[in-house]
């Protein structure tokens, strides 16, 4: 095996890795606040792509206009989802909204086949250069999508960290009753949680068309990996679920240099399984 | 006490209905209508097994389908290699899904909380990619056919193909599988079941194995949607990966909670309900999942306890004001789970 190759791959892990994370954000966002399980979440990231693609093959717009519209359009979805559903089932069994999340995963990806038929759509990178080094030639748009994504990552963890409703959706799941009495408006904390959710994953939706195409099925197909991160980072623990993105990418990468793209994820993906076998509790622990 | 003899009436009305009308419905009507039976009757397995799953083993389970579609794999070859004795094809497959049931749930019943939802979720998309990434074992989206015109069932030979014989070989099992959760619904061993269902660490201090009842029951819970795959393939001798889709789960999934989850009837109630629905709106609409996933949606949200759990509600509230009035308070508690 070539060398170079190794290396080409582990790059792609990495970019892959860094994508995931910020598709897996939004996930563990809204369990960690809510405490809700959003089976949806793999067909909104299918949305950001979908009016990607559209966009940009039908309508012509530039890429470039399109990741702040995708991210829009996924975040006032996401926040209509939070008004018709995750409020409603906030405190109640959680089976209940992991049943009524599973029908709007299956709402939208058939409403979203019935606009836009069965066929996958291919989007070209808005860079096609390529840049030179180790002696592996790698595509710019990867890099920029990596850059994007790790800038969208900081951009949370400042916002978590710096900003007052960062600070309450830290404090909500600790003490839920402590925190309604002491004034914080929840149900804006939850809004605004669910608006950075659907945003994030709309951006990843809509970053990720160039590379992946998009596909009325791409989102059943990036719930399994996105799920695995996200338990194995500790439920609702962002900083584990980002490094467990990072390495399933590696890890996926590594595969790829002997197996198929098909077989790479089912072999990454039960990599990962098994490490769930071993910890099935996720090797971060919980933290909000 | 009249709505509790109301609704407990109503209940016990659906149930005879429902297992009436799967028994004498094939009789009295055309072929089409045999088929359409048939194609509920196999639903009702992947139904019954998710309820069983999530009622008694705390796993809501996204992978049924997964447990219906190796039933209906494996009786391909076994059709072939055992054109002999359906009974061999039918066991066969049962017990493969219990197996495979049974390694997949030494894994979930380690894990807390929401964590075993999730990994079915995980498998579940694992199988699809894998068995898609190998079309020569199976099939791809074409799948396999059977061949075979009859199968051997005690010195009879049976048709392949929605025949009635067959209707009635895959009818009967289900209904037993019914009726017997019916009259065990009060035995010892069945209150046992429902005590760990509800709480793991009351079922272990009182002595008792919860992880070991788990799994044994997702186990049969398994079985029992290979066991309709089976069917499934024999009814229709053709299987495919599409048979893998989360989707069809789901569909399970709401016929259960529409019928009631915990309930013997529910499953079956709410196939024979929803199915023929789906059905009739299918010749105006082409995308039958865009409806399918509004109802679950809404019937999870408002009416989660579904048609018979919702009337034992009744029914039981009723019991509980008569006995209130007798100075004995106990509040009901709130589950989903009746």
């Amino acid at each position: 095996m070539a060398l170079d190759q190794i290396l080409f791959e582990l790059i792609n892990g990495v970019v892959w890795g860094l994508i995931l994370s910020i598709i897996a954000l939004g996930l563990c966002l809204i369990y960690g606040l809510m405490g809700i399980i959003n089976l949806a979440h793999g067909s909104l990231y299918m949305v950001g792509a979908m009016i990607a693609a559209y966009s940009i093959n039908r309508l012509g717009i530039q890429f470039w206009f399109i990741l702040p519209l995708s991210t829009i359009f996924v975040a006032v979805l996401t926040l209509a989802l939070n008004t018709a559903i995750f409020e409603r089932v906030l405190t109640r069994d959680p089976a209940i909204g992991l049943l009524a999340t599973a029908g709007v995963f299956l709402t939208i990806d058939n409403v979203v086949l019935s606009i836009a038929g069965a066929d996958p759509q291919s989007v070209t990178p808005p860079v096609f250069e390529v840049i030179e080094f180790a002696g592996i030639y790698y595509p710019v748009y990867r890099i920029i999508a990596a850059g994007i994504a790790l800038a969208a990552l900081t951009g949370v963890a400042l916002f978590l960290r710096y900003t007052k409703y960062g600070l309450w959706m830290r404090a909500v799941p600790q003490a839920r009753d402590l925190a309604a009495v002491t004034g914080i408006p929840i149900r804006r904390v939850n809004a605004i949680t669910a608006a950075l959710a659907g945003a994030t994953v709309g951006l990843a939706g809509a970053m990720a068309t160039p590379i992946s195409g998009a596909h009325f099925q791409m989102g059943l197909s990036v719930i399994a990996s996105c799920f695995i991160v996200v338990v194995i980072g500790g439920m609702g623990n962002l900083v584990g679920a980002v490094i467990v993105a990072i390495a399933f990418g590696l890890v996926r990468g590594l595969y790829s240099t002997a197996l198929s793209p098909t077989w790479s994820e089912v072999a990454a993906l039960s990599t990962l399984l098994c490490v769930l076998y071993l910890k099935p509790n996720g090797i971060f622990g919980r933290r909000a | 006490m009249t709505t509790n003899n109301w609704a407990r009436t109503l209940a016990h009305l659906l149930q005879a209905v429902a297992i009436l009308a799967l028994m004498v419905a094939p009789l009295v009507s055309t072929d089409y209508w045999r088929f359409f039976f048939f194609q509920m009757v196999v639903m009702a397995y992947i139904a019954v097994g998710f309820d069983l799953s999530y009622s008694y083993a705390r796993i809501l389970s996204f992978m049924h389908a997964i447990f219906f579609a190796i039933g209906a794999y494996l009786a391909v070859p076994l059709v072939s290699s055992a054109a002999w004795s359906l009974p061999a094809v039918i066991l066969g497959a049962a017990a493969c899904s219990g197996i495979a049931g049974l390694l997949v749930a030494s894994v979930l019943v380690r894990m807390e909380n929401h964590n075993p939802t999730i990994a079915t979720v995980i498998i579940s998309s694992i199988v699809l990619l894998a068995a898609n990434a190998m079309p020569e074992i199976t099939g791809g989206d074409d799948g396999l056919l059977i061949h075979a015109q009859t199968i051997g069932f005690a010195g009879f030979q049976v048709g392949i193909g929605p025949t009635t014989p067959l209707y009635y070989i895959a009818a009967l099992p289900l209904v037993l599988i019914v009726v017997g959760r019916l009259a065990m619904q009060k035995s010892e061993a069945w209150m046992l079941v429902r005590a760990v269902a509800q709480n793991d660490v009351r079922a272990q201090q009182l002595g008792f194995d919860a992880r070991l009842r788990r799994l044994v029951v997702f186990a049969i819970s398994a079985a029992i949607a290979g066991l309709g795959g089976a069917f499934y393939a024999l009814m229709m001798r053709h299987v495919g990966t599409s048979n893998m889709e989360v989707s069809l789960s789901i569909n399970a999934i709401l016929y259960a909670v529409i019928g009631g989850l915990g309930t013997a009837i529910g499953p079956l109630v709410g196939v024979l309900l929803i199915y023929p629905i789906t059905e009739v709106i299918s010749l105006y609409i082409v995308y039958v999942p865009i409806l399918i996933g509004i109802i679950l949606t809404i019937v999870s949200l408002f009416f989660s306890r579904g048609i018979i759990g919702s009337l034992e509600k009744v029914s039981d509230d009723a019991h509980q004001r008569g006995a209130d009035e007798d100075g004995h308070v106990d509040a009901p508690e709130q589950k989903l789970v009746a």
